[in-house]
């Protein structure tokens, strides 16, 4: 159920405004609607993630403000933890800030997800964001899924979504990124404001695969054929995998008669090495990408769930086990 | 001593330049193909979109960056930028695009007694890193390195476009005359454009690219 701006409003006014700051670094602004006009609300959710010896338990949590998180799921044989992020809210208006950040110690590993869609409200053309980070730090021999639902924008957002690994080079990843503009269900598209997206993966300080949108309503780049196409879907999945050829256009195949609604683009990033090297000396990992672009976020998301469940044995040996939530 | 820098940019710019440019279509037969572009107004349209939007946003920027680092020797600041461009390359032909060039420049300049970058890199280098240094190294002032760098990218495209669409030789030149006037502003946005912000991507571009590496029958490698 999606709730109405006001409903959202004195819920927040019905929460407490006073948050201790607790090990977080001290430039973080908080609510502070009584001292200025700039409303700032931020939640904060630290994981941490250490292996035993048959799963992974998470064994640290931080929080601040409105982000929960469930008892973890233990849904496969090989001990992967499942852990679902809740933000009661349900979304995020002028000047909320968000941010996730989970750390994976060597040899762990853990599926993230969320119960329902994120949103970001519309910001009354304010100049004050609505800014979500996540950031994943992925130890040696750990592997990080990290498979939220959508985000849906609403007209006259003003967004920053962030989302960055920092993996070490055997660390493994598969994660994916999908906003969707407007709601197209009840005739409220987005015709005004604007959200900036990145997806990046780093390693050992240096970059490995850089995804920065930069979405403005109404513009040449949601129009013409090499922006959005005036798409409302579009969506980025990055795995730390290698596809063979027939592999990709097996799946490639799938796709466009199943989820054929928009457009799918897979494509495997591999650096050509130094003339006279063999391979390339610097140890990092592969990249795989998957990208839709359409109008269907159903599609989107089945063909997402379908490569996911297509590649986890390239990615990390465990036959997928989709997470309950997503059932329900 | 002479001042040859406007001849060495034109050098660097020439399409004889033997370092295969011709080859890369960049997604634009794909674009073809699937008639999102099929008279010259929309080539140009595509053009224009995709300088201000993709190389104004990752290419030109870089070039700045690595056009200080060669002058300033620094090292570390190259391979940063260099191992940036190529995380940012939307797919595997892009990549492999800017790495063939790179790699195919960075052989040509050593021909030429230039040999700063040959320790430098242990993947192919970015044609982005190439061209800087060929602009250090030849002393292009950065504002003409940077105009050169949309001429020869926009240049290579119509001429591929001649083959895709097709052109005819006056319709590819009517198009180069009235798009490279949208060269100037590329550049003085590139400037503008900070660290944080670089590497805007093009959803459409991205996908054509990838469908183009599917593509039956073609005659580009990118």
């Amino acid at each position: 159920m999606v709730k109405t701006i006001s409903e959202y409003m004195s819920t927040t006014s019905a929460l407490p405004t006073t948050i201790s700051k607790s090990s977080f670094e001290s430039s973080d602004a908080i609510t502070s609607e009584a001292s200025s006009q700039r409303r700032e609300w931020l939640a904060k959710l630290q994981l941490e993630f250490y292996a035993r010896e048959h799963k992974t338990v998470l064994r640290r949590v931080e929080h601040v403000g409105p982000l929960r998180v469930q008892k973890p799921f233990y849904p496969e044989s090989r001990g992967c933890c499942h852990v679902y992020l809740l933000h009661p809210p349900g979304g995020m208006v002028v000047g909320d800030s968000l941010k996730i950040q989970a750390s994976l110690h060597p040899n762990c590993h853990a599926l993230l997800t969320t119960p329902s869609a994120g949103k970001l409200y519309g910001a009354k053309h304010l100049k004050e964001k609505q800014h979500q980070t996540v950031v994943f730090e992925v130890a040696a021999n750990s592997c990080i899924e990290w498979l939220p639902q959508e985000t849906i924008v609403f007209d006259g957002a003003n967004g920053e979504l962030n989302t960055r690994l920092n993996v070490q080079p055997s660390g493994k990843f598969f994660v994916w990124d999908i906003l969707r503009l407007g709601r197209a269900a009840s005739a409220d598209h987005f015709v005004s404001g604007q959200c900036k997206q990145a997806l990046e993966v780093w390693c050992n300080g240096m970059p490995v695969f850089i995804e920065r949108n930069y979405v403005k309503a109404s513009s040449e780049f949601s129009r013409a054929h090499w922006g959005l196409q005036n798409a409302n879907t579009s969506a980025t999945l990055c795995a730390s995998l290698v596809a063979s050829r027939d592999q990709i256009d097996q799946w490639l195949e799938y796709l466009q008669q199943h989820c054929g609604d928009g457009m799918w683009g897979l494509t495997q990033k591999q650096l050509a090495s130094a003339p006279g090297e063999a391979a390339s000396q610097i140890d990092r990992p592969p990249i795989f990408v998957a990208r839709y672009l359409g109008h269907s976020i159903l599609d989107c998301r089945r063909g997402f769930e379908f490569l996911w469940q297509q590649s986890r044995p390239l990615l990390n040996q465990c036959e997928a086990v989709a997470p309950r939530i997503w059932r329900t | 001593m002479q001042n040859l820098s406007l001849l060495k940019l034109l050098h660097l710019v020439s399409p004889a330049l033997p370092i295969g440019a011709y080859a890369y279509s960049q997604g634009q037969e794909w674009a073809v193909d699937k008639a999102w572009i099929k008279k010259p107004e929309e080539v140009e349209a595509w053009l224009t979109g995709l300088l201000q939007h993709g190389v104004a946003q990752l290419d030109l920027p870089a070039l700045i960056r690595l056009y200080c680092a060669w002058e300033n020797d620094d090292v570390a600041s190259v391979r940063y930028w260099n191992q940036f461009v190529l995380a940012c390359r939307e797919t595997q032909e892009l990549l492999l695009e800017d790495q063939q060039l790179g790699i195919a420049l960075s052989r040509l300049l050593v021909s030429l007694d230039i040999a700063r970058h040959e320790k430098v890199f242990s993947d192919s280098p970015s044609l982005v890193s190439m061209f800087a240094l060929a602009g250090v190294s030849w002393h292009i002032p950065c504002d003409e390195l940077l105009q050169g760098y949309c001429w020869s990218w926009m240049e290579n495209q119509v001429a591929a476009a001649t083959k895709t669409v097709p052109l005819g030789q006056t319709q590819a030149q009517q198009i180069l005359q009235r798009a490279m006037t949208a060269i100037p502003h590329a550049v003085s946005t590139a400037k503008q454009v900070e660290d944080d912000n670089m590497g805007l991507g093009l959803p459409g571009l991205a996908i054509a690219s990838s469908m183009h590496e599917r593509q039956y029958s073609r005659l580009f490698r990118s």
